[in-house]
């Protein structure tokens, strides 16, 4: 059995084999086989490594190209640097020789001084010994908290007696100087020194925001009036207040007012003052007042300290307040004192006042021009100098 | 015919209306004087200044600071002076020390600048360059 089925196996594989062969045969005249390739399959393959290549390459290229720029802003900076550092060169070298210059100037002037200094201690010296005898209390003044202790103890110099008499402190000759060594070191520099007196240092300039106060006794305000029967003023000097302001920029927040005793006024008929009085009503409004909130500047001339222009604020007489403007000049004298100067007009009936007509004959007008002439002062600073 | 009192008033009050002359300040007599009286200044000697003063006038720069001064000079040499500051509030400053003449200059002190002295009855002036002085002697000096 086993042997029958090998055969059988045999006949079959020839069998298949022969059917295979001849069915190639039959057919292999009529197929043709035909092998072509895809684009993409014919596309050279990329190859990364070519492409990092070539970034590289781009990158070195621009890296060449921004070395090359720098080397030239480099350049260009170096120029510049060397430029400037020669013109530094150049302010330092002309600042130093400046202040060599000032340095030689000084020590020549501190040679000078040290000499003079020596003088005056050897001229003091000798002074003091010559003063002693007949001065021994009476020597240099000595500032004192009170003046309990302010009398000398032993004035003993004989009193000047006629007009052609000696001082009582006398210079020593000039020969004695030569034999007195110097007794004392330097003192220090005096302060702002007025008659003996210690004076605050308090340098007015002009373009610095003060305050001033008015000083009544050298300011006086008034009016002018006229009437059918004469032109006449009214004025006092019973006037107080304080002015705030930058003279140099007078539009900047001005601030101040100035208050006149009402029944100080004065017109020089006591007759006509009693009715000034009466139509001021001055028992019930004792105080004329004008209170400044402005200022126009027409010209502010700092050489000569003085501003012109125009005072804004609000007047109030007789109780009633009204917005008033005057064309005012100011000065500062050599005093440091400021000078206010001006006029205005103002209608009486603006105010309430009454304008005095007696039967219709003797009759005033009912404008006035009222005026200022006053001086201020400064008040000193907070931390002088 | 009779005229009425009230009406001759009237005609007088108008007539004598033209009678009565203007007495408004011209615009430069509105300031007041600062100077004072005028007093006839000369030099001083030694022998015109013992006596108890005070300021009557401050001018000059040192005018900004300095409200009042009173001195008093003794014949011998001596003298004592206090002076009302504004520092800013107004403090006086009291010192004693010595005074001599020397030509017209008056020396109160070792340091600081002599004063120019001059006389004028009952007054004394003292000029520097702060300012100057005047001052007007006091009885019971």
């Amino acid at each position: 059995m086993r042997l029958t089925l090998a055969w059988v196996g045999a006949a079959a594989l020839l069998l298949w084999t022969g059917a295979g062969l001849v069915a190639w045969t039959l057919t292999k005249e009529q197929v043709t086989l035909v092998l072509a390739e895809s684009a993409s399959a014919r596309a050279p393959a990329v190859d990364p490594v070519v492409l990092l290549d070539e970034k590289v390459g781009a990158v070195a290229a621009d890296l060449r190209s921004l070395v090359q720029q720098l080397e030239r802003n480099f350049s260009v900076l170096d120029e510049r640097g060397a430029e400037r550092a020669e013109e530094a060169r150049t302010a330092v070298a002309k600042e130093v020789a400046a202040v060599r210059a000032e340095l030689a100037a000084l020590q020549g002037a501190a040679e000078r001084t040290a000499g003079l200094a020596a003088e005056i201690r050897a001229l003091s010296a000798a002074v003091a010994a010559l003063a002693s005898a007949p001065h021994e209390a009476a020597g240099e003044p000595v500032l004192l908290a009170t003046p309990a202790v302010a009398a000398p103890e032993e004035p003993a110099a004989p009193a000047p007696s006629g007009a052609e008499g000696p001082s009582p402190a006398v210079a020593p000759p000039a020969g004695d100087l030569a034999a007195i060594a110097p007794a004392a070191p330097p003192e220090p520099a005096p302060k702002r020194s007025f008659l003996a007196f210690q004076l605050p240092s308090d340098d007015f300039r002009f373009a610095e925001r003060r305050r001033w106060t008015i000083v009544p006794s050298l300011s006086r305000v008034g009016f002018d009036g006229t009437s059918t029967l004469h032109d006449f003023t009214g004025a006092t000097s019973a006037v107080a207040g304080e002015l705030d302001f930058d003279l140099s920029r007078p539009a900047l927040a001005p601030a101040g007012a100035v208050r006149v005793e009402a029944k100080t006024l004065r017109t020089g008929i006591e007759g006509r003052d009693e009715g000034m009085f009466e139509h001021l009503d001055v028992e019930r409004h004792a105080e004329i007042r004008f209170v400044l909130q402005g200022f126009e500047a027409q010209e502010v001339n700092a050489e000569a300290r003085k501003v012109t222009g125009v005072a804004r604020g609000t007047m109030t007489i007789r109780g009633v307040a009204r917005d008033y403007a005057m064309r005012v000049v100011a000065t500062v004298d050599d005093s440091r004192r400021l000078l206010l100067e001006g006029e205005a007009p103002l209608a009486l009936s603006d105010f309430g006042v009454p304008v005095p007509n007696k039967l219709g004959l003797v009759k005033m007008d009912e404008e006035v021009r009222v005026w200022i002439a006053l001086r201020a002062k400064l008040v000193p600073r907070e931390n002088p100098r | 015919m009779s005229i009425p009192p009230l009406s001759i008033g009237l005609v007088l009050a108008v007539l004598g209306a033209g009678c009565i002359a203007s007495s408004a300040l011209d615009a430069d007599q509105r300031a007041v004087a600062g100077a004072g009286p005028v007093l006839d200044w000369h030099p001083g000697t030694a022998a015109d200044v013992p006596g108890l003063y005070s300021s009557t006038a401050i001018s000059g720069p040192a005018a900004a600071v300095l409200f009042e001064v009173h001195y008093r000079f003794d014949a011998n040499g001596s003298f004592t002076g206090a002076a009302l500051v504004g520092t800013p509030e107004p403090q006086f400053q009291v010192l004693t020390g010595a005074w001599r003449l020397e030509g017209e200059l008056l020396y109160l002190s070792g340091e600081g600048e002599p004063a120019r002295l001059e006389v004028a009855g009952e007054h004394l002036r003292l000029a520097g360059a702060e300012g100057t002085v005047v001052l007007r002697r006091r009885s019971g000096g």
